[in-house]
């Protein structure tokens, strides 16, 4: 079979190219605006899901770890580990606070953990490594770019300096940015010794929930388990009350200029060539093999769009991941899926357009000069 | 001998009221096999419209036609385009090769377009446009073509699928005289060798030389030209 199809889209090489640059940036756009959703869904549920607990002890009525707040007494872990079936209990700081670096004083969200215990610790070291001794701190990567931080620098938490050891990774949340600390020196720094946020519970063997709440509940007063799922989806929750409805408008902003720039394109590529399909149904081609000669050329255009749009998509990630950190992505393999498919279906829509064109074309006209 | 192509009583307005353009008068005439025939007359006096009808581009008002004893005019819409495939090569002033395919493929596709399989369609097609002298252009760009080379590659794709009639409007009309000459050679040989039906529509007195009959249309009224004249 003669591909007409790919034939009149390669007659002009240049325009073809054009073209798919074109779909491809659409497609850029629709992919990094999910990716960043993601992204900052992801960070909301980082810090719970990598804790190395699968249960939080935290105050009655705490959820998320934005909006809610939770104290609770310190020095609890010892009686915690008596419970059945808690292997490990180890308190947690969470504490945003503005700190000093040089001149400059950044907001973060700064993480006390029990350093022996390994319960809250940053999980992923980027450069350097993970804090082994009091007075050492492990910044967020992006936050250590944004701020020229570099390793063995002095900052200063609260009443207390710091040695930086380690950049961690995948501890930014668009709007602040994790640092971790030993649980010993944000207790001073903050002057907090009596209460701490959460206790960090690592379990073994089979532990009902229920009866874990009920025996923490007897041992603190105004305490209550939560799985560490719960309170990721807590803080996903917040993220997307106030982030999904922008995002959401912008996602369907996105569909629609990417799906109008295929569409358009579609319906441009055949309309340039009514004559020579004029011509063709003069000669006598059937009508389905018209429609399908405008269906490949869609499916040209798009999918050679969806592929150019996939690789500037990972160029905007490496670009975005060296200047500007504080972007993260993050992008399940099922959405290019959706938007393949989404990119398909427009260019069945708009070939639908198309065809109506191709098949009002006149064919007398082939007689006209 | 058959009448491939008989045209009866055709008549066809465009517009309404007084800006109606009668532009064929109810036309009658038939066409043999190896026979050519010539409709000369001034521009707008109905030539285009005529041969758009025969070629079942265009319903008549009144009046019928018959291909190859068919009668084309009663058929419906869908079935024409098959009847066109099949019956019908059209040859036209402006060439109309499909600019992104090459020469061989220009005329292979309506062998494809006909169900005939690619390599065949291909072999089909390379042979016929041997026969025309463009052996040493299969692979060209048409855009790269001669006039007369881009009229005799539109003569090989109206020949390629072996129909029953050929429709030719002002086949030379864009070609020097020595490519019209060439092009003239050639449908007289469609008609002598492979005994088909040819309608020539033109302002080009030089085809009335390769022609059995000629016709004057004028105002859509069409009469035959006594070969005295
Ligand atoms: N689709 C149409 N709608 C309205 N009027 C038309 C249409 N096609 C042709 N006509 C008119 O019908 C008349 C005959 O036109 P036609 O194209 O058949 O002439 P022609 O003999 O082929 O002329 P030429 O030698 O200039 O090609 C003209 O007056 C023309 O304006
Ligand atoms: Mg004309």
């Amino acid at each position: 079979m003669i591909p007409l199809a790919r034939r009149n889209l390669l007659a002009e090489k240049a325009k073809f190219l054009t073209t798919a640059f074109g779909t491809g940036v659409s497609i850029l756009m629709m992919l990094a605006i999910l990716g960043i959703y993601f992204g900052a869904i992801n960070a909301a549920k980082a810090i719970p899901q990598n804790s190395g607990a699968k249960y939080w002890v935290v105050q009655t009525g705490s959820a998320d770890m934005y909006h809610t707040f939770s104290i609770l007494p310190a020095g609890m872990q010892e009686k915690l580990e008596q419970i059945d079936g808690v292997e490990k209990a180890a308190p947690l700081i969470n504490h945003a606070t503005r700190i000093k670096v040089g001149d400059d004083l950044i907001t973060s969200a700064v993480i006390g953990y029990e350093i022996n215990s390994g319960l809250g610790a940053p999980w992923d070291i980027v450069s350097g490594q993970n804090i082994k001794n009091y007075g050492e701190i492990v910044v967020d990567r992006s936050m250590a770019i944004k701020n020229n931080i570099e390793i063995n620098d002095i900052v200063e938490v609260g009443n207390k300096t710091f040695k930086v050891v380690g950049f961690s990774g995948d501890t930014n949340t668009f709007v602040f940015q994790y640092v971790f600390i030993p649980l010993k020196d944000a207790l001073e720094a903050f002057e907090t010794s009596h209460t701490v946020n959460y206790y960090l519970l690592k379990t073994s063997g089979n532990v009902d929930k229920d009866t874990l709440d009920k025996k923490v509940a007897s041992l603190v007063k105004n305490a209550m388990v939560k799985e560490s799922a719960e309170i990721s989806d807590a803080n996903v929750a917040v993220i997307k009350t106030s982030f999904l409805p922008i995002i959401a408008f912008l996602i369907i902003i996105g569909l629609f200029a990417g799906m109008t720039v295929i569409g358009v394109t579609v319906y441009t590529t055949t309309s340039e060539r009514a004559r020579e399909f004029g011509v063709l149904k003069a000669i006598g081609i059937k009508n389905t093999r018209l429609f399908r000669i405008v269906l490949q050329q869609a499916f040209v255009i798009s999918i050679v769009g969806f592929f150019a749009g996939v690789l500037l998509y990972f160029l905007v990630q490496f670009l975005a991941y060296k200047w500007m950190p504080e972007l993260t992505f993050a992008l399940d393999i099922k959405y290019y899926v959706y938007i393949l498919l989404l990119t398909l279906l427009m260019s069945v829509l708009a070939s639908i357009v198309s065809i109506r064109k191709v098949l009002s074309i006149d064919p007398a006209l082939v007689f006209k000069a | 001998m058959n009448s491939l192509v008989e045209v009866k009583n055709i008549s066809k307005t465009f517009g309404s009221g007084h800006t109606a353009v009668k532009a064929v008068d109810n036309v009658s005439f038939s066409v043999k096999d190896g026979e050519i025939a010539l409709i000369m007359g001034p521009s707008g006096s109905g030539k285009t419209t005529l041969l758009t009808i025969i070629g079942t581009l265009l319903s008549p008002d009144s009046g019928s036609v018959f291909i190859n004893g068919l009668e084309v005019t009663a058929l419906s819409k869908r079935k024409l385009p098959d009847v066109r495939l099949k019956k019908i090569g059209f040859i036209f002033q402006s060439f109309n090769l499909l600019s992104s395919l090459n020469v061989l493929e220009n005329v292979a596709i309506v062998l494809e377009l006909m169900g005939t399989r690619s390599r065949k369609a291909k072999q089909q097609a390379q042979k016929l446009l041997e026969e025309l002298g463009l052996g040493n252009r299969l692979k060209y760009n048409v855009a790269n073509l001669s006039g007369g080379e881009k009229q005799r590659v539109s003569i090989a794709r109206a020949l390629v699928t072996n129909p029953a009639v050929v429709l030719a409007d002002e086949p030379t009309a864009n070609l020097d005289s020595k490519s019209g000459h060439k092009v003239m050679e050639l449908l007289r040989n469609i008609a002598k060798q492979e005994g088909k039906g040819v309608i020539i529509v033109t302002h080009d007195m030089r085809l009335k030389d390769i022609a059995d009959k000629t016709f004057w249309i004028e105002d859509g009224k069409l009469r035959e030209h006594s070969p005295l004249q």
